[in-house]
């Protein structure tokens, strides 16, 4: 069996999960916008792990035929 | 000169609505100005003075109330034909200009905060602001910490709907397992030979239907509880042998 491998997918939902962290982090008073290298660092962090996740992430369970039916 | 002091309005709305306290504002160009903000229901929350000797930082930012107001009160050079501009972390939000032709270098008035955001936002957020002139021009910034709870807000809300969306796309992203060529060509041999894939295995012929062992129904049968040793069943008493046919000597014929 072979490992089908998703890194930009994983890249988007990086992104996306950076991008809702950091702006809840600025609303919740934790990170101001004096600089954008914050953000930038969350979102590029996250966005890191998810192409790391991507490529050598657990092994999503196929669906079974028997789950189909 | 009721013009001249709305353009010094707009200077200070701008430190006003970017001052943190006192001594916290960035204040350049020969602009003076205080400012008071308050909440809804006109609480003071925190007064300021610009320009200040310690710059601002976000550990002491100007706090303000979105649902709230600033007054403000000013004073600057005379500048004609001005044009100001506000910026939240650089994006304008705001800008305007006038001619002046009342020549005014003072001004005094009350700013709602919400007219300086689209939405209701809060945090901590870095405002700049600027006026320029025939005359001559100011510029001002500090840290404005706008206070109240986020959630249910449009931030909180796409930030929510962001985290959601990529937490599944990031469980859509994990490697998944699939059938290999090497996998699949080792079978290959198989369907050829056969014609098609390897016969299924025989399927068993169907029990016949229960025979009776007797017309009699089967007796229930008690089971001690689990551990414990099983009754002794108590076996009805043999009948007695039936008595042996009569012998031919007993019945007195002769032998």
């Amino acid at each position: 069996m072979k490992r089908k491998r998703h890194p930009i997918r994983g890249f988007f939902a990086g992104v996306f999960v950076g991008l809702g962290v950091a702006i809840l982090l600025l609303i919740y008073g934790k990170m101001t916008t004096s600089s954008g290298w914050p953000a930038l660092a969350i979102v590029g962090g996250f966005a890191v792990l998810g192409v790391l996740a991507g490529l050598f992430g657990p092994t999503r369970s196929r669906r079974s035929a028997s789950a189909v039916r | 000169m009721r013009r001249g002091l709305c353009l010094i309005a707009i200077v200070f709305a701008t430190v006003a609505l970017s001052a943190a306290p006192a001594g916290a504002v960035n204040l350049t160009g020969g602009c003076q100005g205080q400012g008071t903000s308050f909440d809804k229901d006109h609480n003071q929350i925190m007064s300021a003075t610009a320009p200040s000797a310690e710059p601002g930082t976000s550990g002491n930012p100007f706090l303000a109330d979105y649902d709230g107001t600033v007054e403000y009160a000013g004073t600057g050079p005379l500048m004609l034909d001005h044009h100001w501009e506000i910026k939240v972390f650089g994006i304008p939000v705001k800008s305007g200009g006038a001619p002046n032709g009342s020549h005014q270098t003072a001004t005094i008035g009350v700013a709602d905060v919400s007219d300086y955001l689209p939405f209701k936002i809060t945090g901590v957020y870095y405002v700049s602001g600027e006026i320029h002139g025939d005359g001559g021009a100011c510029s001002g910034n500090a840290y404005v910490k706008l206070l109240g709870s986020p959630v249910g807000t449009i931030p909180w809300i796409v930030a929510v709907g962001l985290i959601v969306v990529g937490v599944a796309l990031g469980y859509a992203s994990l490697p998944r397992a699939k059938p290999t060529a090497t996998g699949l060509a080792a079978l290959e041999p198989v369907f050829v030979s056969s014609a098609g894939p390897p016969p299924a295995p025989a399927i068993a012929q169907p029990m016949p239907p229960p025979v009776p062992i007797s017309d009699e129904p089967p007796t229930p049968r008690e089971h001690a509880p689990f551990g414990e040793p099983e009754p002794t069943v108590q076996q009805p008493p043999t009948p007695p042998p039936p008595p042996p046919p009569p012998s031919p000597r007993d019945d007195g014929s002769p032998a």
